[in-house]
C-alpha cells in the first residue's frame, strides 16, 4: 500500500467524526443501525422489483413499481452517508479488508442492474432479458449482504 | 423460569453445534439480514400504498408482496431463535432484546387487527361507503407496522451495544 494512501486513512480515522464514531458509547451504533434501515430500504425495495419482473406472467402487465425508486435512492443515500462514516472510523483496517472490497463492488454492480430494471419495466411485460436481469439483482444483493456480514469475520 | 430455560438450551446439542462452528454464525446473521430485507422491502410497499402514497398502484396489485413479508419473517423467526439457542445467556438479559421482542409481538398484534379489519370488511353483505383502503384506522395501522418493524431493526443492532 503506498504511504500517501496510507497517510490518508491515518488521516480519516484522526479527523473528529473518525474519532467520535469509534471511541464515543454511541457513535458506531447510532451509523450501523442508520446503515441498516438503508440497506434494508435500498435492497428491500429491489428485492421487490426483481420479484415482481420473476412473478408476473408473459402476457400481464408489470406492476409499475418505479414510484418506489425514489424511496430505494433515499436508502441508497443513508448507507452512504453511514457507510463514509464507520468506513472514516476503521480506515486502514477497512481499506485491506477483502470483504468489504468485494462488498463495495458487488453493491455498484447491484445498483446499475436494478436501476435498469427499473428503467426497463415501466408500462411493459416481463421479457426475457428482462427476468434475467431480475434473477441477476437477487443474486447480487444477497452476496452483498453476505459480503457486507463477513467484514467482520474474515481479516 | 428464563434461568431454566437459559440451562436447557445451553444443554441442547444445538448450543454446542453453533458454539463449536465457526460458520455457523456468520451464516445465520447472513439469512437473518436476507430475511429482514424481504420483510422490510415487502412492508414498505404494501404499508405506504396503505397509508395513501402511490395511489397510481391499485391496492390488489399490491397485496401479493405481503408473502414475501411472511417468508422474511419465517426466516427471521427461525434464524432468531438459533441466535438465541447458539447465546441465550446473553439475549434473555439484554434490554434491547426484550424491547425488540415486545415490538414484534406488537407489530403481529398490529397485522392482525389489520387482517381482521380485512375480513369484516369482506363479511359484510352491504360494503361500506368508504373504501377499505380509505379508512383512517387502516392508515394507521399501516404507519404503526412501519413504526414496529422500523423499532425492531433499531433494537436489534442495539443489542451488542447495550450489555
Amino acid at each position: 500500500m503506498s504511504e500517501n494512501i496510507t497517510n490518508l486513512l491515518y488521516l480519516l480515522e484522526d479527523s473528529a467524526l473518525g474519532n467520535w464514531v469509534a471511541t464515543s458509547l454511541w457513535g458506531y451504533p447510532i451509523f450501523l443501525t442508520l446503515h441498516t434501515i438503508g440497506m434494508a430500504t435500498l435492497v428491500g425495495l429491489s428485492l421487490m422489483y426483481a420479484a415482481n419482473v420473476l412473478l408476473t406472467s408473459k402476457n400481464d402487465a408489470l406492476v409499475n413499481l418505479a414510484v418506489y425508486w425514489k424511496l430505494a435512492l433515499f436508502g441508497l443515500i443513508l448507507n452512504l452517508v453511514s457507510g463514509s462514516a464507520l468506513f472514516i472510523s476503521s480506515a486502514s483496517s477497512m481499506w485491506l479488508s477483502w470483504p468489504f472490497r468485494i462488498k463495495l463492488i458487488l453493491i455498484a454492480l447491484g445498483l446499475l442492474l436494478s436501476i435498469s430494471l427499473v428503467k426497463s419495466c415501466v408500462s411493459s411485460s416481463a421479457h426475457y432479458r428482462q427476468r434475467l436481469k431480475a434473477l441477476a439483482v437477487i443474486v447480487i444483493w444477497l452476496l452483498a449482504l453476505v459480503a457486507g456480514r463477513l467484514i467482520a469475520y474474515i481479516e | 423460569m428464563l434461568q431454566t430455560l437459559t440451562n436447557w438450551m445451553l444443554s441442547t446439542p444445538i448450543y454446542n453445534y453453533i458454539q463449536s462452528h465457526g460458520w455457523v454464525w456468520p451464516t445465520l446473521e447472513s439469512a437473518h439480514f436476507i430475511g429482514l430485507c424481504l420483510l422490510f422491502g415487502s412492508l414498505l410497499i404494501v404499508d405506504l400504498r396503505l397509508i395513501g402514497a402511490f395511489k397510481s398502484i391499485p391496492i390488489n396489485a399490491i397485496t401479493k408482496y405481503t408473502g414475501f413479508a411472511v417468508l422474511g419473517f419465517l426466516i427471521n423467526v427461525i434464524t432468531g431463535v438459533l441466535f438465541v439457542f447458539g447465546d441465550p445467556q446473553r439475549y434473555f438479559i439484554n434490554v434491547a432484546f426484550q424491547l425488540k421482542m415486545l415490538c414484534i409481538v406488537l407489530a403481529i398484534m398490529n397485522v392482525a387487527y389489520l387482517f381482521l379489519q380485512l375480513k369484516f370488511n369482506e363479511g359484510k353483505s352491504a360494503p361500506s361507503s368508504v373504501p377499505f383502503n380509505s379508512r383512517i384506522s387502516v392508515k394507521f395501522t399501516a404507519a404503526m407496522s412501519l413504526v414496529f418493524w422500523t423499532s425492531v431493526i433499531v433494537l436489534g443492532r442495539l443489542i451488542p451495544y447495550v450489555e
